[in-house]
C-alpha cells in the first residue's frame, strides 16, 4: 500500500477542506506543528479513514463551525484517500454528517467506499470496503504503522500499565502471517473446547447407552479442560518466572566466580597500607636529614671560590707583614719603652710607625688566622664531598621510596576497585539466594500444578475413551470420528509448522532488532526479544532504566526490525509495502540520536510520513524531494490549516504559523 | 664573631621556610638560613631584610659548635670578598673585622652584615626549589646543589690549603 494523497475535510480543528501529496517514491513526506497544533489529530484522522474510530473518542466535527451554524444545518467530516495497492489505484471516501438540533448535534449519515480502477481504467466501487482495507491493513496492526513514538516505548518493554502489550503479540503475529496459522488452529479446535469444528462434530455424536449420556460426558470433558488450560496457564507463568531466575543465578554466578574475597583483598591491602606506612615513614627521616646536611655541610662547599680568594688575600697579607718574631706583644713592649733593644732611642716617629704597626696587627699573627681558616674550610670541605654524596644517594633513594608507594597506591586503587565490586558481590550472593529460594518454592508449586495437570488430562483421556467407546458403534458416529480424526491431523499439523515458523520469524526478528539497536542507539544495551514480542533491555550494569530519548531510539529500532525482517522473509500471503504514519517520535531524542535515526529511516518503509514538532531540515537536507507540510493554527488551538512549508521562519517567527 | 643574643629575622619571605618546612627538607631554620648566606655570599648579592614575619633562632642553637663554626666561617668569607664593603675598607681593617672581635667600626653590625646575603639566597631557593612535593623539592635541591658546586675548584682549594707550607710563630 502507497499513499499518493489525502484530503481532509472538517475534522476536529481542520475546518474546511485541506490536502497533503505523498511522496509516493521512498522519499519522505514532513508535517510540521507545533504543540497543539493538531498533528496527533491529524495522526488519528488516519485512524479514523481507515477504520470509521476516533482512536481517542473525540466528537470528531469541527466545533467551532458547528457552533456557528443555525438548528437543522448539517456539517460533513469527509476524508478521501488516494493509494495504490498491488499495483492499482484505489480512492478511499469516508464522510460522517451531523445535524445540528437545538440542544445537541447528531450523526445523520455515514458512507465508506473504496474505489479500485481496473486494467481497464474503469473505476469499481469494492464490495465490503471494511473488510478490504482490514486485508491490506488489518486494524490491529494500525497502531504500528500510525506510530506513536512515546505509547510504543513503554509497550514494547511489557510495561503492564502501558496499553495491554497482548496487542502487540496479535500484531507481530499478524505481519508475519502467523495470525492466520492461530485461527485456523483455533477454528479446528478439539472437543475439549467449544466452538470449533471438532467440538460441533463431536456434538453430532449420538449415544446408544441411556445410562451414559454423551453430553454428560462432554460437559465434563470440557469442564476438566478449562481447568487443565488455567493450571497450565499458570504453569507457563511458573515457567516463565523460573527461567528468568535462572537465566538472572547463571549471570550472578558467573560474576561471582572471578571475584577474591573480600577478606583477602582487605588483608593484602592493608599489608600494602602498613608497607606505605613504613616507606612514607623512611623518607621523611631521609627528607629531614637533607636540611641538617646542607646547613652545617654544604656553606663551605657553595662559598668554595670565596674561600679561594680569601685564601689568595690572607696569603698576601702574610708575606707581607711576616716578621719573624713580631707580633703585638713584642711592639705594646716596645712602646713602653724609651729605646729599642738595637739601643737606639724611640722618638715621636718611631712610636707613630710602632702604634701603625700595632693597629694593623690582630690578636693573632696572619699566619695563625691563616692557619685556624685554612683549618675549618679543610675540615669542612673534606666533609663536603661526602655530604653531596649523600644527598645524591639520598634523591635515588627517595625516588625509589616514592616508586614504590605509588606502585602499593596503584595496587590500593585496584583492590578498593575490586573490593567496590564485591560490594557488589555481597550483593549478587545475596540475591543468588533469594533466587535460589524463589526457584525452590516455584518449582515445588509448579511441579504440584503439573501433578494437577497430568491428573486433569488423564481424567481428560480417560473421559474422550469413554465417550468414544459409547459412540464406537455406530455407523454414523463413526463417520464423525473418522472426520474428526482427520481435522485433528490437520490441525497438529499446522500447529507444528506454527512453532517452527514462529521460533524461526522470531530469531529473524530479534536478530534485525539488535542491528537496528546498535545503529541507531549510541549507549550499548542488551536486547533480548520475549515470547510475547516484548523487549528484555540491559545494559552492562544489568540495570534495565532507559531514559525517554533512548526508549523512544529503541520503538524505532523495532519498527525498523519488524519491516527488515519482513522485507527478508519468504512470507507470500503477507503485504511487504506497508506506509510508515510517524507522530512526533523524536521530542525526547538528542540531535545525536535524531542524527542516528535519520539517517536509517528511510531503509524502512517505502513510505514514510513524519509529523514533527522539531525542526528536521537538516537530517533531511541532502534530500531534495521531500514533500513539506505545516499545520497554522489560531490562538485558541480549535482551528487549523494545512499549508505546504515556506522556510524555516515557521520554527522561530510565531506570526508565520499562524492561522489569520 | 660571637652571638651573645637569639637572631630575630624579621622578614617578608617567611613562607619560603614555612613550606619547605611542612616538607620537612628544612625543618630547622637556620639551616635554611646557612644555606641562603651561603648562595648570598657566594653570587655577590646583599640586600636589607625587610619585612615584619618574625623567625627566631635561639642562642643555645647558635652555641651548637659546627652551626656557630660555619656562621663564623660565612662571616670571614664574606667579609674578605665582598665587593661593597672593599671599596670601603682596606684589606687590613676588612682583615681586622673578620678576625678580630674586638674590633670595632662605627655603623658596621657584624651579624646585620651577615644577615644581609640571606635574601637574595632565599629568593634564588624559591626559584629553584620551592615544591609542595618533597620529593620534587629534594630533586630541585639536588639539581641546584650540583651548579652551585664546583668541583675542581673545591678540589683545587683543598690541594692549595693542605699543600701550602707556611711558617707558624
Amino acid at each position: 500500500m502507497i499513499l499518493k494523497k489525502v484530503r481532509i475535510e472538517n475534522f476536529k480543528q481542520f475546518n474546511g477542506a485541506h490536502e497533503i501529496e505523498f511522496n509516493a517514491d521512498g522519499k519522505l513526506t514532513i508535517v510540521y506543528g507545533f504543540n497543539g497544533y493538531g498533528k496527533t489529530r491529524l495522526h488519528s484522522f488516519f485512524h479514523w479513514l481507515f477504520y470509521g474510530q476516533d482512536r481517542d473518542n473525540e466528537i470528531i466535527y469541527n466545533k467551532p463551525a458547528m457552533k456557528s451554524m443555525f438548528s437543522g444545518d448539517e456539517i460533513t467530516v469527509q476524508g478521501e484517500l488516494t493509494f495504490e495497492h498491488e499495483g492499482k489505484d484505489h480512492v478511499m471516501y469516508r464522510y460522517e454528517s451531523f445535524k445540528k438540533t437545538d440542544s445537541r448535534a447528531f450523526k445523520s449519515d455515514s458512507n465508506f467506499k473504496i474505489r479500485r480502477v481496473d486494467q481497464h481504467g474503469n473505476h469499481r466501487f469494492v464490495d465490503n470496503p471494511g473488510d478490504y482495507i482490514e486485508d491490506i491493513l488489518p486494524s490491529e496492526l494500525s497502531e504500528y504503522f500510525f506510530f506513536d513514538g512515546e505509547g510504543m516505548a513503554s509497550e514494547l518493554q511489557g510495561d503492564k500499565t502501558s496499553r495491554n502489550h497482548k496487542n502487540l503479540k496479535e500484531a507481530v503475529n499478524t505481519i508475519f502471517g502467523l495470525k492466520l496459522y492461530e485461527n485456523a488452529i483455533r477454528d479446528i479446535g478439539s472437543m475439549r473446547r467449544k466452538n470449533n469444528a471438532i467440538y460441533e462434530l463431536s456434538k453430532r455424536q449420538k449415544g446408544t447407552r441411556d445410562d451414559k449420556n454423551p453430553e454428560t460426558l462432554r460437559h465434563y470433558s470440557n469442564k476438566k479442560s478449562e481447568e487443565k488450560d488455567t493450571i497450565d496457564a499458570d504453569i507457563e507463568q511458573i515457567s516463565s518466572e523460573l527461567s528468568s531466575l535462572r537465566r538472572r543465578n547463571r549471570e550472578l554466578s558467573e560474576k561471582i566466580g572471578n571475584k577474591d574475597t573480600a577478606n583477602t583483598l582487605n588483608k593484602h591491602r592493608a599489608s600494602l597500607h602498613r608497607e606505605n606506612e613504613g616507606l612514607e615513614k623512611s623518607q621523611n627521616e631521609k627528607i629531614d636529614n637533607v636540611g641538617k646536611l646542607v646547613g652545617e655541610n654544604l656553606s663551605y662547599y657553595i662559598v668554595a671560590q670565596n674561600i679561594k680568594k680569601v685564601q689568595n688575600l690572607i696569603s698576601k697579607k702574610v708575606e707581607e707583614n711576616y716578621v719573624s718574631g713580631v707580633d703585638s706583644k713584642l711592639i705594646k713592649n716596645l712602646l713602653e719603652q724609651d729605646s729599642c733593644i738595637c739601643g737606639n732611642k724611640i722618638g715621636k716617629e718611631e712610636r707613630t710607625k710602632f702604634e701603625k704597626i700595632l693597629h694593623m696587627l690582630p690578636p693573632h699573627s696572619y699566619s695563625s688566622i691563616f692557619y685556624d681558616y685554612k683549618r675549618e674550610a679543610e675540615d669542612k670541605l673534606s666533609n663536603s664531598d661526602e655530604a653531596m654524596e649523600t644527598i645524591r644517594n639520598t634523591v635515588k633513594e627517595l625516588a625509589q621510596i616514592e616508586n614504590q608507594i605509588s606502585e602499593n597506591e596503584n595496587e590500593i586503587d585496584r583492590i578498593d576497585e575490586k573490593l567496590r565490586e564485591t560490594k557488589d558481590l555481597e550483593r549478587f550472593v545475596a540475591e543468588r539466594k533469594e533466587n535460589e529460594q524463589k526457584i525452590h518454592e516455584l518449582e515445588k508449586k509448579k511441579a504440584e500444578k503439573e501433578r494437577k495437570s497430568s491428573h486433569c488430562e488423564t481424567i481428560i483421556k480417560a473421559t474422550e475413551r469413554k465417550l468414544k467407546d459409547l459412540l464406537k458403534n455406530d455407523k454414523h458416529n463413526k463417520e464423525l470420528n473418522d472426520k474428526i480424526t482427520f481435522l485433528e491431523e490437520v490441525r497438529d499439523s499446522l500447529q507444528k509448522e506454527y512453532e517452527e515458523k514462529r521460533e524461526l520469524y522470531k530469531k529473524e526478528l530479534e536478530k534485525n532488532i539488535r542491528t537496528m539497536v546498535k545503529r541507531m542507539l549510541s549507549a550499548r544495551r542488551h536486547i533480548e526479544l520475549n515470547d510475547n514480542y516484548t523487549l528484555s533491555i540491559s545494559d552492562s550494569y544489568d540495570s534495565t532504566s532507559l531514559s525517554k530519548g533512548q526508549a523512544s531510539v529503541i520503538s524505532f529500532a523495532y519498527i525498523g526490525g519488524v519491516l527488515n525482517s519482513l522485507k527478508n522473509m519468504d512470507v507470500e500471503y503477507v503485504s511487504k509495502k506497508y506506509p510508515l504514519i510517524l507522530d512526533a517520535p523524536i521530542s525526547h531524542l538528542d540531535s545525536d540520536h535524531i542524527d542516528r535515526v535519520f539517517q536509517h529511516l528511510p531503509g524502512f518503509s517505502n513510505q514514510i510520513i513524519i509529523f514533527s514538532k522539531e525542526n528536521i531540515d537538516k537530517q533531511v537536507e541532502a534530500d531534495d524531494n521531500t514533500k513539506k507540510y505545516v499545520i497554522l493554527s489560531n490562538e485558541e488551538a480549535n482551528q487549523a490549516a494545512i499549508k505546504p512549508y515556506a522556510s524555516s521562519k515557521y520554527f522561530v517567527d510565531e506570526t508565520h504559523r499562524r492561522l489569520n | 664573631m660571637e652571638f651573645t643574643q637569639d637572631i630575630i629575622y624579621k622578614t617578608d619571605q617567611r613562607y619560603v621556610f614555612d613550606r619547605l618546612q611542612h616538607n620537612k627538607v628544612f625543618s630547622r631554620f637556620i639551616d635554611l638560613l646557612i644555606f641562603s648566606i651561603s648562595i648570598g655570599i657566594v653570587y655577590d648579592e646583599r640586600r636589607e631584610v625587610l619585612g615584619e614575619e618574625r623567625i627566631e633562632i635561639a642562642r643555645n642553637t647558635l652555641m651548637q659548635p659546627r652551626l656557630r663554626k660555619a656562621l663564623n666561617f660565612l662571616f670571614q668569607t664574606a667579609v674578605l670578598t665582598n665587593e661593597d664593603l672593599s671599596k670601603i675598607y682596606d684589606d687590613d681593617t676588612r682583615m681586622q673585622l673578620a678576625f678580630d672581635d674586638d674590633f670595632k667600626v662605627e655603623n658596621f653590625d657584624r651579624l646585620q652584615f651577615l644577615l644581609e646575603f640571606a635574601p637574595f639566597g632565599l629568593d634564588m631557593i624559591e626559584e629553584r626549589v620551592l615544591h609542595d612535593n618533597p620529593g620534587t623539592a629534594i630533586d630541585n635541591l639536588e639539581e641546584f646543589l650540583e651548579e652551585l658546586f664546583q668541583e675542581d675548584l673545591s678540589q683545587d682549594i683543598m690541594a692549595d690549603i693542605i699543600g701550602q707550607d707556611i711558617d707558624m710563630d
